[in-house]
């Protein structure tokens, strides 16, 4: 259920996001969810892609800096409350949120999230039944 | 260094490679802070720390341009 996400540093500066998709598009790396972390000066770009290792490889051939975390992927219902359960569980196994994005589509809301503890997190939202996305199922296309 | 009224302001260009990046953005902050007092109770001087991409700085065989002075003297 560990979804491998890719963080890179981004100057604040025009075209430098845009370096960074036409480098994956081009090599037919698709990206499932993204979102920026953003400062004055810099920001942090942190996105699951279909293919990890293709991805470091093609991004530190063009000079950027990257790590790569573990975060997971929660859907939960798309309605009233829905995510706060979530939180409440890990908050309740002493867990911290480190930041995690989301977005509603339908029915369904998703939420990933990385935390402090992911191996301990998964196991106790799957033990209070929630429903988490493994990373093959994101990148189905 | 720049000049914005009548005061020089100098700030220093740090290229962020894999060794220094996190994923965090506090942990970045704090990094560039720590650089800055560094600076400060070295020199005696507040040195603006800008982080900036890998091989952004440029880089010369000869004389290398390491400063750029951007007043209008």
């Amino acid at each position: 259920m560990i979804i491998q996400q890719i963080s890179v540093f981004l100057e604040n500066r025009s075209g430098r996001l845009t370096e960074v998709t036409a480098a994956l598009g081009d090599q037919g790396i698709n990206i499932s969810a993204l979102c920026i972390a953003e400062t004055s000066d810099f920001g942090i770009l942190r996105m699951v892609v279909s293919d990890v290792n293709k991805a470091q490889e093609v991004l530190r051939g063009r000079g950027f800096s990257l790590s790569v975390t573990q975060v997971i992927c929660l859907r939960v219902p798309n309605q009233p409350g829905a995510v706060n359960q979530a939180l409440r569980i890990l908050s309740k196994a002493s867990i911290s949120i480190e930041y995690m994005y989301a977005f509603a589509v339908g029915a369904a809301a998703f939420v990933m999230i990385r935390t402090n503890d992911i191996e301990q997190s998964i196991a106790v939202l799957l033990e209070n039944k929630l429903t988490l996305i493994p990373a093959s199922e994101l990148h189905e296309s | 260094m720049e000049r914005e009224h009548n005061l020089d302001i100098m700030t220093l260009m740090v290229e962020v490679d894999e060794h220094v990046f996190s994923d965090k953005v506090g942990q970045l902050e704090t990094w560039t802070k720590k650089v800055h007092h560094a600076l400060e109770s070295t020199l005696g001087i507040s040195i603006n720390v800008k982080l900036v991409e890998p091989k952004t700085i440029e880089r010369s065989e000869g004389k290398a341009r390491r400063v750029l002075d951007k007043r209008k003297l």
